[in-house]
Order: structure tokens, then C-alpha cells, then sequence
């Protein structure tokens, strides 16, 4: 078997199979220029390798001439390369050093054309055979021509830019590209040149082999672009791997974001809107492409941005929010949500999430409720109303009896002969204020029962007292009930509507009378009491009557009743206006005869 | 009537009481006023009235009860009641227990002024009925107790005869005490003495 003829040809397949796959890998991605001149200098050794065949097995001194002449083609070709690889794929070297290379070895191969047989030799004079790898190869004998020491300058520059640029590169931190293209080139390319000079100048006799060192730069060139390429098909693997993912991570939660039943919601920290769900497309009427450019202040009312803007500067301060705000449709109509944010860091920028919860419902329905609370309480004035009727009736008769009786004296007196006219002018006097008694009588009453949204105040609690006294005296007395009041002194004042309070105390003091109509008149006693306890002022109406019935606490449900002609409203009206005073109210046997019903309202400071 | 009528006014709420009073006076009354019941009970013995306009609905002790309790101390005096909201229970009691008259308020000045004078006649009429009784409690003290157990005998009915056999006595006797005791109290016939002695609450002999 002849052994150089099969290293040569595999070496120069090699490299062309090399060369082929680098430079469809070039053709593919055009960026890839480390690829193209790497296939460059793989061409340009396979050139080499077939070229030193042809000398190697040359017959005469014109083959190997001829074979010498053409062999620095590929050298050039190869050289250039390898320049340009390095170039580009250590990324560094000096440029000066590089174009030195070039141009040297460009001027060896026009020196090495323009001086025939070649730029080696001035004449070769016989070959000589040796045998190398149990072949007989042929060795040149001649006359070496000093000029071509501009090709081997060549080669020397070639391997200062090379180590240089392999020195950049290690200190860069590019050690692995550093050891396995910078070593191996500069390992190779000086073997080459030692050989070259030493075979050349005629000091050694050995055949020339530059291709074999050659086909090492390539192998480890190659090694290292096919890792390179190996380890981008892994992460291009890991990247479609990871995409995947991530696709399945955002097909999740878009499912997740789009089931929410509200509006999802995820803001920059300038406004920008950057992520929401179906739902917002669906209720705000906006499309997916109209939200993209909308900015969290367009949602709100200018009057609303006030709160808005509050709202989200505790947001980034780090806060949980939730706030009701009406929210602007495309429309234009406005939709009151519950509004909802957390700060959540997005790529090391805070952003704020929350949701959006339609309260409209709600809303609706708490003014219906409010509605429905103003309609029993305009009920349970006019039921109060009905529990006054007597006493009202003789407040009212009790001044206009007054006024006809003064007005029937005085028509007496001036018919007299010589009337007394002081007398005249005092009872005119009297009539006048009676007269504005009986108007303050209506006064009140009409205040009582008319319907109509009344604010919330600071109330004197034994003024309420007072008043009911004032308003139920006469019931009080045409029952024969004997009142008592212990009021505390400096009681702080109470928040609250005057006039469902003072029905709530109509409405105690009547059922108290009710409760005592079977007692003897000497026991009927009724006590009005107001003190304060901490932060609540407390109303107690205490009769000597029958007591609770056996029910204890259903007696403050609706339509429970123990009178004959009671509606059972009474009561569960009282607990309503109480409650809604964020007050109590109780009742519990005395325990001696009768019931006490308490009222505890917290003071106007505490509920403010 | 001998001496100018005063009439007690009786009403918790000064107003009402000033206005009545001066009515009362304009009509040519003279009037006492007591702001309560309490007031009235202590002060009416010392200052006499002679008939009372009094207010049902007052605190303490209201006017039913005032009427009843000077029914049972038998103090007969005329009641003229007013009330702000009268009913038909009220007003029936109060008539049954003697009240000339029930007025609600307000109350017409001929009305008030009619029932006061005819108050005032009841009062007039009661006095007057006083003021016989009195003469014939007088003229019964007048008799010896001899004299007082014969008119027992007398109004019974009996006989001179049988009063002498009753009393262990002669018939002559009892002639001469019965003259005396027609004399003395001013009845001729049996039938006189018979209704004086109903008036003196005197029973008659077994």
C-alpha cells in the first residue's frame, strides 16, 4: 500500500468535505464569515495537499518544478484565510501585523510567477529519492534562491499576528477559542515554517509535507467552528425548548387573566397600560388595539383623578389598595368598580396589578336599601304620628282654648261701661303667645313627619330627651303617669339625625305607657335617664309596667306584637334608625316591676 | 243668697287659669284659682267657694279624683268640670258623682258662664237646705231627752195611750210633751215631724 498517496488524498478530502460543509453553513447564514474563510483555508490545504503529491511523487526535475511553482498558490490562498479567520473569529490582533502577512506573501507569489522555475530555487538540479512511509518520494537538488525569504517573512508575520492576537484573546477571557485556534495555528504554522526554511535552504533532506501541518490548523479550526455550530444547535434545542414554555406559561395565564370575571389589569409605573384581559374589550367596549394606547388617567373622571392619584402613588409606595372610583367606558358612561393594586417588579421596574370589580349592583342596591330604610322611617314617623294624635291634639286645643276664653274676657270687658284697657292689652298679650305656642305645636309636628333626606349632626342627647317630653307631656299626664328624669350633666354630643331619634324615643316612652295601662295610677313611674359610658352616650326609658313578654329578644322582630291593635313595626323600626346610627339598642326586665329599654349612640369625636 | 258668690278655679296650666279668671271677673264673679288639686284641698276651708270650675287632666291629683274626695269628707260642693279631651265614661262619672256640668275646652263663655250660675243656684239651694237643717238640728237640742224619746214614740205613730204605757208614765204626761215638742220645733201636725225627724236622721221608737 502506498501510504502518501493515501494520507494526501485523505487529507486533501478532508478538507474539502470541510470546506463544503463551512461554506453552505456561510451560504445559510451570511454573517457567518469565520465559516467562509475557514472553508477558504480548507480549500487552500486540500490545494497544498495535491500539489505536494504531485511533487512528492515527481519523476523529473520540470514536474517538480511545475508542482513547486503552482504549490504557492494555495499557500497564498490558505495564508490569507487564515489571516481573515483569525481576524474574525478571535476578534482581535493588530491589523498592521496581518497586512504585513498579506502583502509579504502576495509579493512571494508574484516573485515566485515572475522568477522561473519558482521562488524556491534558482535551478533545481536533480531529484533524489528517499523512501518516507515505506515509499520512494522525491527530495529536490539545487540552487536555493535567497528571495524567498519575502514568502517565509510571510509566514513569520503570520505567526506574530497569530500569537498576538491569541494573547488578546486569553487576556479577553477567550481562553478556550485562545488555546484551540490561536495554539493550534501558531503550533502548526511554526512547524510549517521551520520545516520550509530547513528543507528549502538545502540544510535538511527530507520531502515536503507543509500540507500535513496545515490539515492540523484545519482539524483544529474545524473542531472548534463544529462545536461552535454543535453548541448553537443546543441552544437553538434549549431556546424552543424554553419558548415552548413559555408559550404554555402565557397560554395559562392569559387563561387565567381572561376567566377573571372583572377587568385585570397591569400598569407601568408612568401609566402606560401594559397587560389586560378579555374582560376589558368586553365591558368598556375599547378594542384590543384602542387599549394599547390608553393610559391609566383615561379611565377616570377629571373630578376623579384626585383619588386616583393617591391611590396610586400608595401603590408604589408599597401599599395594598382598594378603592371605589366610577369608571369611564368608551361610551362615555361611567360604572363604579371596586378598584384593587399591588406593586409587582417586572424586570426590575415596578409595575402596579390589581383588579376591577363591577359594583354597579351593589351600589344599585344599597340605594335601594337607603330608599326602602327613608320609606319605613317616613312609615314609622307617620305611626308615631298616630301615637302623638291625643297628645298633639291637646297641645294644640290647650293654647286655642286659652285664646278664646282671653278673646271672650276682653270682648266682656270692652263692653263694659268703663273698660279696664291694661287689662285688655295684657290679655291680647297672652293671646299673642299663645297663639305662637300653638304655631311651634305644628311647627313640630310638621317637622316630624315630613319626608325628606335630613343630615347627620351633633345632637345634645337631653335635648332629644326634652323634646319628647315636651312632645308626649300630655299623654303623659292623661294616663296619670308620674315622669321622672335624671339627665347627666355635660353629656358629649351624639352624630345623628334628630328626627328618627326622637321617634325611636316616641316610640319607647308609648310602649312604656302601653306596658303600664293595667298598673294602679300611683304606680305608673316612668324615668328618662341619660348618662355617658366612654365613648357612648346611653338613653334608658324605665317603666314600672308588665315587664317583657317571655320572648326576650324576638320582641325587636318585625310583626312580633303582644298589643291587640300593634303592628309589631315599632320596635324593628327603632333597631333600624339605632343601627344606623352605628348604636344599640336592648331591653331587659327591672327587678322589681316594669322594663328598662337602653339606647347607647357612640359621641360625635368617635364616629367622626 | 246673702253675700257676693266666689267660684273656685282649678287648672294646672296658668294660661288657662288667668283667662277663666279674668272671664269670671268680667262677668262680674269673684274667683279663687288653685294651680292644682293639692293647692285647693288646703286652702278651700279657710277661703270659701262657693262652687268650683275644675280641670279633669292634671298631674298629682286630677280633678275625678279631687270630686270624689270631697264627696267622701261630704263637702257638697257644685263641680263645673272642664277637660281638653273629654269621653263619655269620664263625663258620665263625673255626672254621677253630683258635677253640674262636663265642658270640653275650649269652652264657649255662655256656656261656662250658664253652668256656673246654675252651680251657683245649687249652691244657693244646698245652703238654703243647710241653713233649715240647721234650724231644725237647733230646735231638736232645744228638747229635754224626755221630750226627744216621746218623738221617737211620736213619729212612730203611736197613740198617746200607748207612748204613756211604753214609757211607764200617764197619758196626761204625754199630752203635756207633746205640746211642748210642737211648740219647740214649730210642727203642728205628726206628718211635720215626721219629715223633720228624716231630715235630723232620727229613728223612729219600736
Amino acid at each position: 500500500m502506498n501510504w502518501v498517496i493515501v494520507i494526501w488524498s485523505m487529507v486533501t478530502a478532508v478538507c474539502l468535505t470541510l470546506a463544503v460543509v463551512h461554506g453552505l453553513v456561510w451560504v445559510r447564514q451570511r454573517a457567518a464569515w469565520a465559516n467562509l474563510l475557514f472553508a477558504l483555508t480548507a480549500v487552500g490545504t486540500a490545494a497544498m495537499a495535491g500539489s505536494e503529491l504531485r511533487m512528492l511523487l515527481a519523476s523529473t526535475v520540470e514536474d517538480f518544478g511545475t508542482a513547486l511553482r503552482w504549490f504557492h498558490l494555495p499557500v497564498w490562498i490558505t495564508v490569507l484565510g487564515l489571516l481573515g479567520f483569525v481576524r474574525c473569529y478571535l476578534n482581535t490582533g493588530r491589523s498592521w501585523l496581518a497586512w504585513s502577512a498579506a502583502g509579504l506573501r502576495t509579493a512571494s507569489l508574484v516573485l515566485n510567477f515572475a522568477l522561473p522555475p519558482n521562488l524556491n530555487y534558482r535551478e533545481i538540479t536533480d531529484l533524489r529519492h528517499v523512501v518516507f512511509l515505506g515509499t520512494p518520494v522525491s527530495i529536490p537538488v539545487g540552487v536555493p534562491d535567497p528571495r524567498m525569504v519575502v514568502g517565509q517573512l510571510s509566514l513569520l508575520f503570520l505567526l506574530l499576528f497569530v500569537v498576538d492576537a491569541t494573547a488578546a484573546a486569553w487576556r479577553l477571557g477567550n481562553r478556550r477559542r485562545a488555546v484551540m485556534v490561536g495554539g493550534g495555528v501558531t503550533f502548526f504554522v511554526a512547524a510549517g515554517m521551520g520545516q520550509a526554511i530547513l528543507v528549502f535552504w538545502g540544510w535538511v533532506e527530507w520531502p515536503i509535507t507543509a500540507s500535513l501541518f496545515f490539515s492540523g490548523i484545519v482539524a483544529a479550526m474545524g473542531y472548534e467552528l463544529s462545536s461552535d455550530l454543535l453548541r448553537a444547535a443546543q441552544l437553538a434545542d434549549s431556546l424552543r425548548e424554553r419558548e415552548g414554555e413559555l408559550r404554555r406559561e402565557r397560554a395559562l395565564t392569559d387563561a387565567v387573566f381572561n376567566s377573571v370575571p372583572g377587568l385585570l389589569y397591569l400598569y407601568a409605573a408612568d401609566g402606560r397600560f401594559v397587560r389586560w384581559n378579555r374582560q376589558y374589550e368586553i365591558r368598556t367596549g375599547y378594542t384590543s388595539a384602542e387599549l394599547a394606547w390608553m393610559n391609566v388617567t383615561d379611565w377616570f373622571r377629571p373630578e376623579d383623578l384626585e383619588v386616583m392619584r393617591l391611590a396610586w402613588n400608595k401603590v408604589f409606595a408599597g401599599g395594598n389598595v382598594d378603592t371605589e372610583l366610577p369608571v369611564r367606558m368608551k361610551d362615555g358612561t361611567c360604572v363604579p368598580y371596586l378598584l384593587t393594586g399591588v406593586r409587582v417588579l417586572i424586570d426590575e421596574q415596578p409595575h402596579l396589578v390589581g383588579i376591577g370589580i363591577d359594583i354597579a349592583e351593589r351600589k344599585a342596591m344599597e340605594k335601594q336599601a337607603a330608599q326602602q330604610r327613608a320609606e319605613l322611617a317616613h312609615l314609622s314617623r307617620v305611626a308615631s304620628l298616630g301615637e302623638l294624635s291625643g297628645s298633639l291634639a291637646h297641645e294644640l286645643n290647650q293654647p286655642l282654648a286659652i285664646i278664646l276664653t282671653n278673646a271672650q274676657a276682653a270682648q266682656r270687658l270692652l263692653a263694659s261701661q268703663s273698660p279696664d284697657l291694661d287689662e285688655v292689652r295684657q290679655i291680647l298679650a297672652d293671646i299673642v303667645a299663645e297663639d305662637r305656642r300653638a304655631g311651634e305645636v305644628i311647627r313640630r309636628l310638621h317637622a316630624l313627619i315630613k319626608r325628606g333626606e335630613s343630615e347627620r349632626r351633633p345632637l345634645a342627647v337631653n335635648e332629644l330627651v326634652l323634646e319628647v317630653v315636651s312632645l308626649m307631656r300630655s299623654e303623659l299626664l292623661g294616663r296619670g303617669i308620674t315622669l321622672q328624669m335624671q339627665l347627666a350633666d355635660s353629656l358629649p354630643p351624639i352624630a345623628g339625625e334628630r328626627i328618627p331619634l326622637v321617634q325611636v324615643l316616641i316610640n319607647l316612652v308609648a310602649n312604656a305607657c302601653d306596658a303600664m295601662a293595667e298598673r294602679p295610677a300611683a304606680e305608673r313611674q316612668l324615668t328618662l335617664s341619660t348618662h355617658v359610658e366612654v365613648d357612648l352616650v346611653q338613653i334608658s326609658v324605665r317603666d314600672s309596667g308588665c315587664g317583657l313578654p317571655g320572648a326576650g329578644a324576638r320582641i325587636f322582630e318585625s310583626f312580633f306584637t303582644t298589643k291587640a291593635h300593634g303592628l309589631g313595626m315599632g320596635l324593628p323600626i327603632c333597631r333600624t334608625i339605632v343601627t344606623a346610627h352605628a348604636g344599640k339598642i336592648w331591653a331587659e326586665d327591672n327587678a322589681d316591676q316594669g322594663a328598662t329599654f337602653h339606647v347607647s349612640l357612640p359621641r360625635a369625636e368617635a364616629t367622626a | 243668697m246673702n253675700h257676693v258668690p266666689i267660684i273656685g278655679l282649678v287648672d294646672d296650666e296658668p294660661g288657662m287659669l288667668k283667662a277663666l279668671q279674668r272671664l269670671l271677673n268680667a262677668a262680674g264673679f269673684h274667683v279663687r284659682a288653685f294651680g292644682s288639686a293639692d293647692e285647693f284641698l288646703k286652702g278651700f276651708r279657710c277661703q270659701r267657694v262657693d262652687c268650683l270650675v275644675l280641670d279633669v287632666a292634671m298631674p298629682g291629683l286630677n280633678g275625678l279624683e279631687l270630686q270624689e274626695q270631697l264627696n267622701q269628707t261630704g263637702t257638697q260642693l257644685p263641680i263645673v268640670f272642664l277637660t281638653g279631651r273629654g269621653d263619655i265614661p269620664m263625663s258620665v262619672r263625673a255626672i254621677k258623682a253630683g258635677a253640674v256640668n262636663f265642658l270640653t275646652k275650649p269652652v264657649n263663655d255662655a256656656d261656662l258662664l250658664a253652668a256656673v250660675r246654675i252651680a251657683l243656684a245649687e249652691a244657693h239651694r244646698i245652703q238654703e237646705v243647710a241653713g233649715k237643717l240647721a234650724g231644725l238640728r237647733a230646735r231638736f237640742a232645744n228638747l229635754t231627752p224626755r221630750e226627744a224619746e216621746v218623738f221617737r214614740h211620736v213619729i212612730a205613730g203611736k197613740l198617746n195611750k200607748q207612748i204613756a204605757a211604753d214609757l211607764g208614765t200617764s197619758e196626761q204626761t204625754i199630752k203635756v210633751h207633746r205640746m211642748r215638742i210642737t211648740e219647740k220645733m214649730g210642727f203642728p201636725s205628726v206628718a211635720g215631724l215626721v219629715r223633720a225627724a228624716e231630715q235630723l236622721g232620727v229613728h223612729p221608737a219600736d
